[in-house]
């Protein structure tokens, strides 16, 4: 039932004086601790994540979001706490190369926000789905192929693309296939990091929509971090708000849009065009 | 009793007016029993819509309780986790704003359907019903397929209407659900909740309409300044001001 269960987050960057989270956060302002200069990406995270849940993580540019996000898909260290995914049995954080490499390969899917971190653009889009397939243990070329084409197919990218290089893509194609990927071996969380920056506005919507048929139909946990409400609001029922590092609140996603309690969440609603 | 409400207010703190409290409600309480219809009125502004978020906990409560019982036993949708509240929306409590919102994009019969394929109904027997509830509010069918976005008001607000009782509910909470309809449309979706959704579904609207309220409810809740005036039987109740 819990998918993952995380508390006392944290990532400090720089060589810590021991004191940074006292010293930075909401209260201070500032997220650069001012005795040791160390930026606390972020410190103090707590949730939990059930099967089927979307979890909304919002907040401006440096809040600590995207940190937040690349510690959970395990694409960075995290400096504290304690991260448990249902499909391994103790502390992530502690947990050897080989053992977190298992569980990036084959129980987490992860979105990036610019396609170059997430897919190899020379290589074919079947070949970027293929990879993640191979990486869990996919050895029968038939089959692989087979998997690939019924991927495209929900992801709704076009079958007889699927040879030609991702670089060729359009934009809204190049997240499908990131969409593919990070769902081909059915995963228990999905991270999803600005699934729509960069898209054109008809597009933006018809990928959203497309995952959230996904997400339903599969159960799949999800994080979703974006700086964009409109996201958060389609997609999420529960949000985390953040800001300087830290989470300042927390709550269903329409409590948060329409009753925001913290001074910065009703700056932040306030402030949609 | 289905639900009971109990001292229940709601303050709001703006910050951008250096801490400026607003109240929503105060010390609001009655209860509501299986099957019957509580009709909200009171002019704009005295609490009307509030109160219908507090029991979506789409507003939180700032003190008092919200009993609501579940099929699985009671839950106060004051003060219960996010998780309880989610897990009793849709199935057991609905919401038919005033506005439909909606990803762009998604044929009106999928914006009716989706709500009861999450629920578990099979992805074409919801559609079926979607086409229904949607035939019944006089929607034209050529609009089915088309994208809400482009639809008028009061083709949107049957879109909406549509959405919210597909589930059937058992606590059904109606926002001026008809406020954009015309009395013919309006009195097709009236007939609907009585045709569609079992008798004992228990329903909370708030309508401006004396003759909606005078047709359908059974008791009244009279809100003014964000306060209970009064809970009379419809047969007693005499409108003084309905803005």
């Amino acid at each position: 039932m819990t998918v993952l269960s995380v508390s006392n987050l944290g990532k400090i960057y720089g060589q810590s004086c021991g004191d940074c989270v006292e010293h930075t956060g909401p209260a201070v302002g500032d997220n650069q601790c001012p005795v040791c200069d160390s930026v606390v990406a972020c410190a103090d995270v707590d949730f939990e994540l059930h099967d089927g849940e979307v979890l909304g993580i919002v907040g401006e540019s440096g809040s600590g979001k995207s940190s937040l996000a690349e510690m959970l898909a395990l694409d960075s260290d995290a400096t504290a706490g304690d991260v448990r995914y249902d499909a391994y049995g103790g502390n992530m954080l502690s947990a050897d190369y080989r053992a977190q490499h298992e569980l990036q390969n084959e129980h987490i899917g992860m979105v990036h926000q610019h396609v170059q971190d997430g897919l190899e653009l020379s290589f074919s889009g079947g070949g970027n789905v293929a990879e993640k397939l191979l990486a869990a243990g996919w050895r029968h070329y038939g089959d692989i192929r087979e998997r690939v084409e019924s991927l495209f197919r929900e992801t709704e990218v076009p079958v007889s693309r699927m040879d030609d290089a991702t670089e060729t893509y359009s934009g809204g194609m190049q997240r499908r296939v990131q969409i593919a990927k990070a769902i081909a071996n059915d995963p228990g969380l999905v991270v999803l990091d600005e699934p729509t920056t960069g898209l054109d506005v008809s597009v933006q919507a018809r990928v959203l929509d497309m995952f959230r048929r996904l997400q339903r139909e599969q159960d799949v946990a999800t994080v979703v971090v974006s700086h964009d409400l409109d996201v958060i609001r389609l997609l999420a029922d529960r949000t985390l708000v953040m800001r300087h590092g830290r989470v300042i609140e927390t709550g269903l996603t329409d409590r948060i849009m329409e009753d925001p309690h913290h001074e910065y969440t009703q700056t932040l609603i306030n402030s949609v065009l | 009793m289905i639900l009971d409400i109990d001292a229940v207010s709601k303050t709001f703190e703006m910050h951008v007016l250096d801490g400026k409290t607003v109240p929503g409600l105060a010390d609001v309480r009655f209860s509501v029993d299986e099957g019957e219809f509580v009709a909200i009125v009171g002019e704009s502004g005295s609490g009307k819509s509030s109160l219908l978020k507090c029991i979506h906990r789409t507003y939180e409560p700032t003190s008092g309780t919200i009993r609501f019982r579940t099929e699985d036993g009671e839950i106060d949708l004051a003060s219960c986790s996010d998780r309880d509240v989610l897990a009793v929306r849709g199935s057991e409590l609905g919401y038919a704003s005033q506005f439909l919102d909606e990803i762009p994009r998604v044929p009106a019969v999928d914006v009716v359907a989706r709500p009861m394929w999450e629920q578990g109904t099979d992805r074409e027997a919801a559609r079926e019903r979607a086409r229904e509830l949607l035939a019944a509010l006089s929607l034209p069918a050529d609009l089915f397929d088309a994208y809400p976005a482009t639809f008028s008001g009061g083709e949107r607000q049957r879109v909406n209407f549509a959405r919210a009782i597909g589930p059937q509910p058992r606590l059904l909470l109606l926002d001026e659900p008809t406020s954009a309809l015309d009395p013919e449309t309006r009195a097709s979706a009236l007939e609907l909740l009585d045709s569609y959704l079992p008798t004992s579904t228990a329903m909370i609207g708030v309508f401006h309409n004396y003759e909606v309220v005078r047709r359908i409810a059974d008791r009244v809740v009279v809100l003014a300044d964000a306060e209970l005036q009064r809970v009379v039987d419809v047969a007693d109740y005499t409108p003084e001001v309905l803005a």
